[in-house]
Order: structure tokens, then sequence, then C-alpha cells
């Protein structure tokens, strides 16, 4: 059994800031989908 | 939450780019918004043939580390462009921009991009891409692929609120 490729310190960083920016994107464009679909359900109901 | 002062906008809006970008509205459309609007597609064009090689849906016959290089450099030529358009731009209805939150969320997200690209992404890119862990790779072509879709989209969004 080969043992997995352990991650450089540049790897780790990079996967660590593209989490963060997947996840905060998530999150705001979630947001922004939520606060639309509030103001059509405010304007037909 | 506001980066500036609302007074460094008061003074933008009194300057002298602001005064040309309000009276002359050729000017503001020629030197501003067309020039910013084709940065803008060079630099979408650039992150997604280099985000997608590196996805390995395109150019697969050309080594990513070639695409990743050559895309760099007009990347670093539209975001050049883009700043100075944007800045001239902005002057025009700076303003305006201070009370809106699109324009601050295009804002965090540009410095967001900016500081990804240069601090992680191109010092990653710049070595042997076979010694990198493919699926680091493939999470950094997506979080690039997003953080400048976020840039483009709230940008237009600005021309909507």
């Amino acid at each position: 059994m080969t043992e997995p490729a352990k991650l450089s310190t540049i790897e780790k960083i990079a996967v660590a800031s593209s989490v963060f920016i997947i996840g905060a994107g998530i999150v705001y464009w979630g947001l922004q989908v939520q606060n639309v679909m509030e103001l059509l359900e405010m304007a037909y109901g | 939450m506001e980066l500036l002062p609302l007074g460094f906008f008061e003074w933008a809006e009194s300057s002298f780019l602001g005064y040309i970008g309000k009276t002359y509205g050729g000017i503001y459309a020629t030197l501003g918004q067309s020039v910013h609007l084709i940065s803008l597609a060079v630099l979408g064009g650039a992150v997604l043939v280099s985000d997608f090689r590196l996805l390995g849906w395109v150019l697969r016959d050309v080594p990513s580390e070639v695409v990743a290089e050559q895309a760099h450099k007009w990347f670093k030529i539209a975001l050049f462009t883009i700043i100075a358009s944007g800045v001239f731009m902005a002057a025009a209805i700076a303003i305006k921009l201070y009370y809106n939150a699109a324009y601050w969320a295009k804002m965090y997200a540009l410095i967001a991009g900016v500081l990804f690209v240069f601090l992680v992404r191109r010092p990653l890119l710049r070595g042997d891409h076979s010694q990198i862990n493919p699926w680091v790779l493939k999470l950094v072509a997506v979080a690039s692929i997003l953080v400048w879709v976020s840039v483009a989209a709230t940008g237009r969004w600005i021309g909507f609120s």
C-alpha cells in the first residue's frame, strides 16, 4: 500500500485559501438568492 | 463595511477625473466603460483558459504550465487596465458608489481575487504542476473562477442598484 503524498506548505495554504473563498462565495451568493426570494414573496405573495 | 471614508469619495468626485467623467459623456463611455468591459473580457478569458486547463477541460495537449504562464501575462495587463479605467469611472459617480452595497461587495471580491492570485495561485503554479496534488490544482481553479465571477457579477450589479 502506498502512503498518500504529503502536501507542501504552499499546497496547504492554497487549500485553506481556496476553501475560504468557496465558503465565503457560497454564503454570500446564498444570502443574495434568499433576499431575492423574500422580495419576490413580498411582491407576489 | 466601507473601506474608505465618505470624505475620500467627495474629494474624488470633485477632482479633475470626476469633473471629466461627469461633464463629457463620450469620454466616460469610451475611456471608461468600453475599456473597462473589454479589459474585463480579457481578464475573464485569461482566468477561464488557465483554470479550465487546470480542471482538464480545455487545451489538454498543451502543458498547463505554459497555459498558466501565458494567461498570467494577459491577466496582469487586463487587471491594470481594469483598475485604471475603474478609478476613472468611479470618480464620476463616487458619492453614489459610497452608498452602493454592490460596489463594496465588488471591492471586497476584487481584493480577495488579487491577493489570491499574487500570494497563492501564482506562487503555486510557478513550478512543475506534476509535483502538485491534482485535487489542489482543481480546488484552486474552482476558487479562482468563483472569485472572478463574483467580481464581474457584483460589478454589473452596480449598474442595476
